[in-house]
């Protein structure tokens, strides 16, 4: 009952903030706009009759030559002109004093004669070089600047501006504007799970345990402070009934045990079925005093690593969009070494050192908590960020982003291990959806802000954003338990012994899902999504802003299908299918790009890399529990998965280098299509 | 309930402060670079019309630097855009040809200014650097040789105050759209919880009254009804075993 109630009650909040943030983004549309009119209306004007400027004094050349004014020839021309110099030009015309057209080309405004024909537009003559404000007339602003002659004025000419050119502009920033709210969507089921969530669910949690206890007929007495919770007038009401059966009980017990004191003859004559009906009460309800649990509420626990490890990946994520980009603007020559594989380096060195480092942090982390892990790591991390803020060329970037790399690895083993740490066999599965649904979260709201940013402030300070995101993790790692293991009887986690590694590299079962479906999904993804998309986008002539869309398109298809997707692996054969349809449909993307070369093809292409994904991600990890039985009974679970993972994890850093190679001898094309056929092979 | 309201409406504080705040961020930034684009595109055509009549004085056989018609033409030109502070004429090693502005006619031009023209090649370039900034134009003869450049300076300062009057006025509004927004958020916001409460209200009010066990209509079929309609009658179910065990005893024992 209560799950279902809170989702309810969430998506009733999140409904409600989501309609009035729409409202809020489109009144500063609107406000904006005409801001926008009033500010660039007046600058459109001065450009125009910059423009216009010229073509004045080309009728005021011919007037010297002796040439009438209303005689000269290649007027139009000289319109054309100006208009192919000034696209916004919606409409030319010059009329003589009296307001008169006695040329004009393009669409006149509506009333645009009778405009030309009034004083107070014929009075702009009386000054030779002014330039007065735009007018609006009809659908358009119109500039009249008077053609004087040192004898005399001849005439005006107009020059008029489509007004929906403010209208264009607000247009182009729709897409930002959808972006901001579906990441606004987002941070409100962040926060609300994070800042109220928490409270409510453990609330309605107690409401649901007291109830479920009541109508199971558990009425034994418990110390509970029902008035410390949000439902602390129903719950005491609860307890009370509970309480009264309880004590009703009670009271007949201790009369029964006081009648069967007595000597025998004094007994009353029911006792006997009384006692025997007491007995079979006892045996169909609970009474008496309920056992004290001293486990902390692990539900509580668990779901505070969230909002840490949300900001935190946000952090990167940020990054994405434009980081090949930043790096290429900070190369340097190397040696031996193209452009394009230089520009990968950074992207390669941080996936290598967070699948080789893992293992090893997992361990330190089990050492030293999961808590205290955490700050170090988002401390490493920010200082990483704050140094490639200030990173003078491709060498230094390298050390920082390997920082960024420590400090990541360090934050996602801790995490998971505080995880693994609170979480039972029984929760296990929804504990670590919490943990993916945080990272898969961060993906969606990350790319698309980090590229806004990166286009309007820069990457540095985007970079500098980054930094202080993640110093703002420390602050919610804080909230956090320190060393504390509520599992003794979990195996500590343990790096993959080469004997291990080696078993299960020579094992065919084991690398045909390892080899053939994990590690060519994860090329595929670092290599189109983090390396090949980012800088083919920019090549094309489009915007940071565009590749964090699109790499939020791939986020947004994880976040819908992945768990759909989950819930279909099933049965071996399903997980087969799942797997299979899942590299063809992420390869088709690649392929995609073999149809067309512009942006709507690059954002077909990640949305299929992104459903194959959310298709066999979950797909391929429990297929390696249902192929290696045999290796996970003799070397055991973390020992197959630990290898599996590290494995996979070198995937991604071979995806960026791959893609490099690529782009160095065919092109960024010919990679997308080439990633994508690997894939499907 | 009460506990959790405040903090529900921090959410909604927080996220019409994202949502709104960024809105607010990307208006200004997109005005920004459209009043931007708007100058220099202004300046451009300024700089072609000038480039235009070079040409055709090149085209005629005059020598590029011995225009004499050009000083008259570029003042009256600058003479037309208060923005432009000086229009300057200079060969492809940073000299100056001719200058509106006297002072500068005797010294090269900024290195930055000769740096962004080389950069740009033959096309129009930019340089943002407070009261130095330009836009240029190369200027080439019919065989597509750059024999110099022209540079429009101008204050980056005046844009800069037109620029921030519009970033005053957009933070203004955002500002009145986030409290308008939050203040409207929090009040629906606390109508959900409302809803919430009086749900919790009427189980309460269903469990305080005379006959608990006996829950009005409109609890049975509000969220909480059926589960606690399964509680109520496993404790009515107890405590009418336990009185029927009670009556058998008191009855055993008047006999």
């Amino acid at each position: 009952m209560n799950q279902s109630y809170l989702r309810s009650v969430y998506l009733r909040l999140a409904g409600t903030v989501m309609v009035v943030v729409m409202l809020a983004l489109a009144a500063n549309a609107y406000l904006s706009h005409r801001a926008f009119e009033r500010a660039l209306a007046p600058e459109m004007a001065r450009k125009v009759a910059s423009g216009g400027a010229s073509a004045r004094s080309l009728v005021l050349k011919a007037m010297e030559h002796q040439i009438g004014f209303r005689e000269l020839y290649g007027v139009e021309q000289t319109f054309d002109e100006l208009k192919a110099a000034i696209p916004e030009i919606s409409y030319i015309a010059v009329t003589d004093p009296q307001g008169v057209i006695l040329y004009q080309r393009f669409s006149p405004p509506d009333g645009a004669a009778e405009h030309f024909r009034k004083p107070s537009v014929l009075a702009a003559m009386s000054t030779a070089d002014l330039s007065p404000p735009a007018v609006r007339v009809g659908n358009q602003y119109v500039v009249s600047m008077p053609i004087v002659t040192p004898q005399q004025p001849v005439g005006i000419l107009h020059i008029g501006v489509a007004v929906d050119f403010v209208d264009k502009i607000i247009l182009e920033m729709l897409y930002d504007v959808v972006v901001v709210l579906v990441v606004a969507l987002f941070l409100t089921l962040e926060l609300l799970n994070f800042m109220a969530g928490t409270k409510l669910a453990a609330a309605l949690k107690s409401l649901g345990r007291t109830i479920e206890a009541g109508a199971g007929g558990d009425f034994a007495a418990t110390r509970a402070h029902a008035s410390d919770t949000a439902f602390g007038g129903v719950l005491g009401l609860l307890e009370a009934a509970r309480a009264r059966v309880n004590a009703a009980y009670d009271a007949l017990a201790r009369d029964i045990e006081v009648g069967r004191r007595c000597p025998a003859h004094e007994r009353p004559p029911g006792l006997t079925a009384a006692h025997q009906g007491l007995q079979a009460l006892a045996r169909r309800y609970r009474f008496g005093v309920a056992v004290p649990s001293t486990r902390v509420d692990e539900g509580d626990l668990l779901a505070k690593v969230r909002a840490p490890l949300f900001i935190f990946i946000l952090a990167e994520e940020l990054t994405r969009p434009f980081l090949p980009g930043y790096i290429k603007s900070l190369l340097v020559p190397i040696p031996w070494l193209s452009a394009e594989i230089v520009i990968g380096l950074p992207i390669v060195l941080f996936m290598l050192i967070v699948a080789i480092g893992q293992p090893f942090l997992g361990a330190y982390s089990e050492r030293v908590g999961s808590r205290r892990a955490m700050l170090v790591g988002a401390g490493i991390t920010a200082l990483g960020f704050a140094a490639s803020a200030f990173a003078d060329s491709v060498l230094d970037l390298l050390v920082w982003r390997s920082l960024c790399a420590l400090g990541y690895a360090m934050v996602f083993v801790a995490a998971q291990g505080h995880v693994l740490e609170h979480a039972t066999t029984a929760n296990r599965a929804r504990s670590f959806a919490l943990f993916v649904g945080a990272i898969m979260v961060a993906t969606v709201c990350g790319p698309p802000i980090g590229g806004i940013l990166a286009d309007n402030i820069g990457e540095r300070s985007t970079l500098a954003v980054a930094a202080l995101l993640a110093l703002g993790s420390i602050a919610a790692i804080r909230l956090l338990p320190g060393l504390d293991r509520s599992d003794p009887q979990r195996a500590p986690a343990k790096t993959p012994r080469l004997r291990e590694l080696g078993g299960l590299l020579l094992n065919h079962r084991f690398m045909a899902i390892t080899g053939l479906a994990a590690v060519p999904a994860k090329i595929l993804l670092t290599g189109v999504c983090f390396y090949l998309v980012p800088l083919y986008v920019l090549s094309i002539g489009s915007s940071q802003s565009v590749v964090g869309r699109i790499l939020m398109t791939y986020g947004v298809v994880m976040v819908v299908v992945a768990p759909i997707a989950a819930s279909l692996a099933t049965s071996r054969e399903r997980m087969e299918w799942l797997v299979s349809a899942g590299l063809v449909v992420s390869g088709m993307g690649g392929l995609l790009l073999m149809a067309g070369d512009d942006v709507g093809w690059v954002f077909a292409a990640i949305f299929l890399v992104g459903l194959g994904q959310s298709l066999s991600i979950a797909a391929q990890s429990a297929l390696v529990r249902e192929h290696c039985d045999a290796e996970v009974a003799a070397m055991g679970e973390h020992a197959v998965y630990g290898v599996y993972r590290l494995i996979e994890r070198l995937g991604n850093a071979l995806g960026p280098l791959l893609a490099a190679v690529l782009v160095m001898t065919f092109g960024y094309r010919a990679s997308f299509v080439m990633t994508g056929a690997l894939v499907m092979l | 309930m009460n506990a959790t309201r405040p903090q529900v409406i921090l959410v909604a504080v927080l996220v019409c402060l994202f949502a709104v705040g960024m809105a607010g961020f990307l208006n200004f930034f997109k005005y920004r670079s459209n009043a931007e684009r708007i100058l220099k595109e202004r300046l451009v055509v300024t700089g072609t019309s000038i480039e235009n009549s070079i040409r055709s004085s090149l085209a005629l056989g005059l020598q590029f630097a011995d225009l004499g018609t050009l000083p008259g033409m570029l003042e009256r030109e600058r003479a037309t855009d208060d923005l432009i502070l000086s229009i300057e004429v200079f060969d492809t090693d940073g000299k100056p040809l001719y200058s509106t502005d006297r002072l500068r006619a005797t010294r090269n031009v900024p290195d930055a200014w000769l740096a962004a023209a080389r950069q740009a090649g033959g096309a129009d370039w930019f340089v943002k650097s407070g009261t130095e900034s330009a836009a240029g134009i190369a200027i080439e003869n019919s065989f597509g040789l750059v024999l110099g450049y022209l540079a429009l300076r101008y204050s980056e300062e005046e844009v800069n105050r037109s620029t921030m009057k519009v970033a005053r006025e957009l933070a203004v509004s955002a500002l009145g759209v986030f409290v308008a927004a939050a203040a409207l958020a929090s009040i629906v916001l606390l109508a959900v919880m409302h809803r919430l409460s009086r749900d919790l209200a009427a189980v309460e009010a269903a469990l305080r009254s005379a006959d608990p066990m006996r829950p009005s209509e409109g609890v049975r079929r509000g969220p909480f009804g059926r589960a606690l309609r399964r509680f109520l009658d496993s404790a009515r179910g107890a405590e009418a075993e336990i009185a029927l065990l009670r009556v058998n005893l008191e009855r055993g024992a008047e006999r």
